[in-house]
This record gives C-alpha cells, sequence and structure tokens, in this order.
C-alpha cells in the first residue's frame, strides 16, 4: 500500500488555486500528483505555482491513470454531472464542486454508483468545515441545545449588486421566461447542508420564494440583458422531529463574504455561527442558555483548525484545508465516516428542488418529493 | 389620575409616582371633563382580555387612546376602532413599544434618507425565553384559588387548532417596524405556527403538566407590494435576552441591522453597511433620538416608552396629521397576524388584504 492518496485536479480557475490546491498541499496524507485543464497554460500555471508535478489537458488521461486514488472537480462549467460518473466509473474516490448535478434523483444515482464500488464522496460544502461550524456541532452532539425547536440560515452576499457589474448571471437574454434558480442553488447549498446536519432530521414540508431584485444586467459584451434569475430567495421549512427552520440567501445583499449565519435554538440553549469576514475575523461562535441568556463567544479549540493553520488565515484556505483533510481522513481510514458526501448533497439539492417547485406552484412542498428515491 | 380594580394597588402606584388621584371605577375616569388622554395598559380579568372594550368606551368619551396590544384580536374591530378614532379627530397609539427604540428611529430616518436605496429584504425577530421551562405556569399571575368558568386556552390538541399566542404578543412591534421599514403593504404570506413545548402548568396552583397547544415559536414570510421580501420569527421558548427584537434590512444601496437586545449593559445597536464597505459597522445613535432626562445605562422599558408617549403627547398638542404607530397602523399589523393564522390553518399562502379589497 502506498503511504500517501495521489490526487488529480480537474480545472485549473480561480477556486482550484484559492481553496483546493492548497488544501490538498497542506494534508499529511496527500500527493497531489496532477492539475489538468483544458487550457494548458493555466494547468502548468497553477502547477509551477503549487509545485505539482504532473500536468494534464485531456481529464480522461487523469481518469485512466492507474496510480491516481482521488479526483477533484472544480471546473467552471455545467459538467460537474459527466465528469463525476466518468470519474466513479474509473474506480476513483470523487470530491466535486457543487452542483453535482441540477436533478437531485441523479445525485442519489451518483451515490449508488460510488457505494457499489466502494468508493468514497465528498461535496464542496465548504461551510460544514469552518472550524467554528465544526465545533457547533459537537456542541449540539453533546447536547448543548437540547431538544432543537429553530434553525435559521443565511448564505449572502454583494457579489452582484451592481447591475452594471460583471456577472456570470448575465450570458443570455431570458426574456419573460420564468425565474431560473440561481443564487438558492449556488448559495443556499452549503446552508441548506449546515440546517440538516445540525438539526438532526429530514425535512417534511418546505415553502419559499425566489426573487428577481435587479432585472437588467450588463452582459460581458457591454449590453444590457433581462435577467430573469433568482438573486434572492427565502423560505420556510418543518422537520420531522418538529422543529422549523428559514432559509435565505442572495447574492444582491450588502454584507461580505461568505455571508453564512447559522442559528440553532433549542431547549438548553442557543448557538450562532457566523461566518463573515468582519474586521479580521472569518469566523465567530456564540452560544447562551436559559441560565446565562446572554450571547458570549466561545473560543474553538485548536484541534478543530488545520495543520498550519496561521491566525488572520483566509477563510478560503482555512476551510478548505479541513475540507479536504477530512476526505483524506476518511479515505485513509477505511471506515463507514463519510461527511458531506453525495448522499447528503442529494438531499440538499432535493431541498433546492423542493423550494423551487412550490415557488412555482405557490403552495407547501411535501417531503421526500418521491418515496421511491433517496434514504 | 390613575385607576385600578384593586384599589390598593392604585394607591402604592399613584403615591410611588406621586399621581394625585386614584380611581376603581373606569367609567368614572372616562366622564371626567378634565381628562384628555386615557392610557389603557390593563392585564385582563379571568373573563379574558378587556382592552377592545375598554377602547371603544374611551373614544366614545371623546378621549385620545393610547392601547396595549391587542387592541382586539379582530384586525376588522381594530379597523372600527380607527374609524370611531377619526371621525371625533381623536388620535391613538398603540404599545408598539420597539418602533420607539432610539435605534430603531434612527434606521427609520436611515432608510428614509435613502441609506438602504430600494428595500430587497426585511427580517424580523422577537424571542426570549420567558417561557423556556415547561413547569413556568402559562398564566404567571400568583393564583390565590382557581377561577371559575375561565376561558381555556389551547384545549383543542390538533396542530391546525393551535391557538395564537407569541405571534400577536410579541410578533405584533417587530411586523409594525418591518411595515415601516420596508415602507410598502405586505401582498401575502405564509407561515407555520408551532407548539414547542405541548405540556405546561397552566397556573401556580397545578402541580401536573397539561396538554395547551398554543404558539410559542413560529416564522412567516411574505411578499410585499413594491417587491419587498419579508420574514418574521417570533417566540417565547428561545434563549436570549429582553427585549429580542432584531431587525434587518437589505436594499438596493445599503444594509442596516438594528438589535434590540440587553446584552453586557448595551439594550440597542445599529449596524450599516455599503456596497463599498460591506463589513457592518457600528453606527452612533444621534442625540436627538433620545427621550427627555436620558441617563445612559437606563433601562429599556422606560426609555423605549418614555419616546412612545412623549411622542404621542407631541402629536397631540401639535394637532396636525402626524399620528405614528396608531390604531391604523395596529390594525394593519392584526391583519397580517391574522392573515398568518389562516395561512398556518390552511396549510397555504393566504392574500392580503383579507377582505379581497384592494388594500387600505
Amino acid at each position: 500500500m502506498k503511504d500517501k492518496l495521489r490526487v488529480g485536479v480537474i480545472g485549473a480557475g480561480r477556486w482550484a488555486g484559492m481553496a483546493h490546491i492548497p488544501g490538498w498541499k497542506r494534508s499529511p496524507l496527500v500527493d497531489l500528483a496532477v492539475v489538468c485543464d483544458i487550457d494548458r497554460e493555466k494547468a502548468e500555471a497553477r502547477a509551477n505555482e503549487f509545485d505539482v508535478p504532473g500536468i494534464e489537458t485531456d481529464y480522461q488521461k487523469v481518469l485512466s491513470s492507474g496510480d491516481i486514488d482521488v479526483v477533484d472537480i472544480v471546473t467552471s462549467g455545467d459538467n460537474h454531472e459527466p465528469l463525476t460518473f466518468a470519474a466513479l466509473e474509473a474506480g476513483k474516490h470523487v470530491l466535486v464542486e457543487k452542483p453535482v448535478c441540477h436533478d437531485y434523483k441523479d445525485v442519489w444515482r451518483a451515490h449508488a454508483l460510488a457505494t457499489s464500488k466502494k468508493l468514497k464522496t465528498k461535496v464542496g460544502l465548504t461551510f460544514r468545515y469552518a472550524p467554528a461550524m465544526q465545533y457547533m456541532y459537537d456542541l449540539i452532539q453533546d447536547g448543548s441545545v437540547g431538544q432543537p425547536y429553530i434553525f435559521n440560515g443565511w448564505e449572502q452576499n454583494s457579489q452582484w449588486i451592481d447591475p452594471a457589474g460583471p456577472s456570470r448571471f448575465a450570458r443570455e437574454d431570458t426574456g419573460d421566461a420564468p425565474i431560473k434558480v440561481g443564487s438558492l442553488e449556488g448559495y443556499g447549498a452549503p446552508t441548506i447542508d449546515i440546517s440538516l446536519w445540525v438539526v438532526q432530521s429530514r425535512l417534511t414540508s418546505v415553502v419559499g420564494v425566489l426573487k428577481n431584485f435587479v432585472p437588467k444586467r450588463k452582459n460581458p459584451d457591454g449590453n444590457w440583458v433581462r435577467t430573469n434569475v433568482d438573486d434572492g430567495d427565502i423560505y420556510i421549512g418543518e422537520y420531522a422531529n418538529g422543529a422549523i427552520c428559514s432559509m435565505q440567501s442572495s447574492y444582491v445583499t450588502v454584507g461580505n463574504y461568505p455571508g453564512i449565519e447559522a442559528r440553532i435554538y433549542g431547549s438548553k440553549g442557543a448557538l450562532i455561527c457566523r461566518l463573515v469576514e468582519e474586521f479580521g475575523e472569518c469566523q465567530v461562535l456564540k452560544s447562551a442558555t436559559p441560565e446565562a441568556v446572554e450571547f458570549v463567544p466561545v473560543e474553538v479549540p485548536a484541534p478543530y483548525f488545520p495543520v498550519g493553520y496561521k491566525k488572520g488565515e483566509s477563510w478560503r484556505s482555512l476551510f478548505y484545508a479541513n475540507l479536504v483533510h477530512n476526505f483524506a481522513q476518511e479515505i485513509t481510514d477505511g471506515g463507514e465516516a463519510n461527511q458531506g458526501n453525495f448522499a447528503q448533497s442529494a438531499r440538499v439539492q432535493e431541498i433546492i428542488n423542493a423550494v423551487e417547485r412550490s415557488h412555482r406552484e405557490r403552495r407547501w412542498v411535501d417531503l421526500p418529493l418521491d418515496p421511491g428515491v433517496g434514504d | 389620575m390613575l385607576c385600578d380594580l384593586d384599589r390598593g394597588l392604585a394607591a402604592a402606584r399613584a403615591q410611588q409616582f406621586g399621581i394625585p388621584e386614584v380611581e376603581t371605577d373606569y367609567q368614572r375616569l372616562l366622564s371626567r371633563k378634565d381628562i384628555d388622554v386615557v392610557d389603557i395598559v390593563t392585564r385582563g380579568t379571568d373573563r379574558g382580555e378587556n382592552h377592545q372594550e375598554l377602547t371603544f368606551a374611551a373614544l366614545d368619551a371623546g378621549k385620545h387612546v393610547l392601547c396595549e396590544k391587542p387592541v382586539c384580536h379582530d384586525y376588522r374591530d381594530v379597523r372600527r376602532a380607527h374609524q370611531v378614532a377619526a371621525s371625533k379627530d381623536l388620535k391613538t397609539k398603540v404599545g408598539l413599544t420597539f418602533r420607539y427604540a432610539p435605534a430603531t428611529m434612527y434606521m427609520q430616518a436611515l432608510i428614509a434618507e435613502g441609506f438602504i436605496g430600494e428595500p430587497f429584504i426585511f427580517n424580523g425577530f422577537e424571542q426570549n425565553y420567558q417561557w423556556i421551562n415547561a413547569d413556568t405556569p402559562m398564566d404567571k399571575r400568583p393564583h390565590k384559588e382557581r377561577s371559575e368558568g375561565s376561558e381555556i386556552k389551547g384545549h383543542d390538541p390538533r396542530p391546525e387548532a393551535i391557538q395564537v399566542l407569541s405571534l400577536e404578543g410579541y410578533g405584533a412591534p417587530i411586523i409594525d417596524i418591518g411595515l415601516m421599514s420596508v415602507g410598502s403593504r405586505l401582498e401575502r404570506v405564509v407561515g407555520t405556527l408551532k407548539n414547542m413545548l405541548p405540556y405546561r402548568r397552566r397556573t401556580n396552583l397545578d402541580t401536573e403538566r397539561e396538554r395547551i397547544n398554543v404558539d410559542d415559536a413560529d416564522i412567516f414570510i411574505g411578499e410585499c407590494a413594491n417587491g419587498t421580501l419579508f420574514s418574521v420569527q417570533s417566540a417565547y421558548v428561545t434563549v436570549g435576552n429582553y427585549p429580542g427584537i432584531e431587525a434587518r434590512i437589505y436594499g438596493s444601496k445599503g444594509a442596516v441591522v438594528c438589535r434590540l437586545v440587553e446584552e453586557f449593559g448595551e439594550c440597542q445597536t445599529l449596524h450599516g453597511a455599503k456596497p463599498d464597505a460591506v463589513e457592518f459597522a457600528p453606527m452612533t445613535i444621534p442625540d436627538r433620538f433620545f427621550p427627555p432626562g436620558y441617563q445612559p445605562g437606563e433601562p429599556w422599558p422606560s426609555l423605549f416608552y418614555a419616546n412612545l408617549v412623549h411622542n404621542f403627547m407631541q402629536e397631540i398638542i401639535d394637532g396636525g396629521e402626524e399620528n405614528q404607530g396608531n390604531f391604523a397602523q395596529s390594525a394593519t399589523v392584526q391583519e397580517v397576524i391574522n392573515a398568518v393564522e389562516l395561512s398556518h390553518r390552511e396549510h397555504r399562502w393566504v392574500d392580503l388584504p383579507l377582505d379581497g379589497s384592494t388594500g387600505a
């Protein structure tokens, strides 16, 4: 058996350079073997920057390589689904950026394929791996909040608040077509994941609204186009265990990145985790109890931080270092543990699909959407 | 003049605050020609609340009226009360306390000046932990003996039969602030009322818990006529200090978060952010939003209420059109509460106005 996992990264863009590649380089369990991009120059530049030995432009070559154990899919296009299935077919453990597939049923199919081949999977649900969020989860497991009553989640930023600013949501004129899911899938997913994870129950019913606050945007050619895409949304939900939740996502709301907030109120206490970079802090955890109702900061213990952590480190590399190292540990340990995998991503995607339906039909939508699919 | 059914209580309060006269019969108070304003702050009797009855009587007697919420449980009755007041040129005010917090008033001034631009999303919360312990009696008054024939709250255990409580008692002020902040009416709402602690002692005389099906936590979302998204959450079983208000508004040009939660000696904070300065920074509340005689560290109940009653006095003395937080506004808030209740019972979106007209 090899001492280290050999990893191939497909996609050498911005997010790969900021989060994925630095994370792999930091994990003592990993050898980052190859960077692949259809643009050779991009792949070369990243490989030079991070001292990665291999460069590739054809992902098929990465997948057919016998000495690659893990494939990390961080492409910017809408090709996560075919790449994921191809990587699993090739017998690789897979980390993929969200969304894995737009339809939750396809994510379940991918999960079933991985399970049948005893492969581990992980999705870029970055924010559950923030040290503060991982610690919050452990505090909840230890009974800090008691029986959960209410969860409130936000993921917000002001990335596209300027209608004239460049936007990846302004590629084509939507005309009068019905609103398309945008923010809910792109930004809502990580907090929806957290909402299921910390409440430890499934949602039985959701109702929500998708809004388009900025109806016209300047496209990359400098023309104003109608962009009927969800740039702000809210839904509420009811859990099987009796808790209720609200979830909000938006990319036209003023505030800093990553703009995550998760609040949980229960019979024995409340916890608030805020991942918003403000004045040099990218994560704050606070708690209160019935005996001490004023929220006080909770210090996150050292074991929750990744190898090589330095105070003031950017959340982009900090959270992802935890994510990829956790994946490497899960694979190396060979046990059952596999948090934030395709099954969890499928549950998240099912909620996104349910909220979309709830908006289109203006009603509560019950979950599961199809009792024959999923757990 | 101070009036209470319990002469001892009225006398003690009058002495505490140096008030010359004491009365036990509100009818005698209402018939006094030298009283201009009546303030109704009763807790209700064993038969239920009496705000509605007292309000109509005071208006009929030609008094300006300040009344604690709820004025009436049905928004249509509040609107009737507003019409009576308007027909007699009387001013009204409801105990929507938190719109009078200096931080809330400054928030409204900032919105009016264009700080947030076009509003996109409002999130409101009013939460406290008053009944988080199931042994805390539902009725917290110390009873010496069991009263007969009193209204049994929450006796029907079916989820759809849940009785509105937190939404009306705690939701009202934050709904008020939300509507004021977005400057538009709600066109539709959908929400859920929950009973997180189903078994609870009814009074201090009870040793056993019983099933009391009341809303102790709720969330609703809504869409406003101007396109704003709206969410409100209220609960009295959620850990956190009083008054537990938070109002967040996000718009095209900025965002403001107002928090009225007493923590470490501060009862109000206001934070703002702009697209070119996205980290929320504390904002200093100008002196003009504080009441006469303000002392730093003053408790929030007297601070906020001092602004409320002083504002009412100004509105009456000025004699103009100004009358914020009046019965008309309270009726609008109550209509939202009634709509959310209907939305819960029927598990669906409910359009506003409830009577199907095009709006008040």
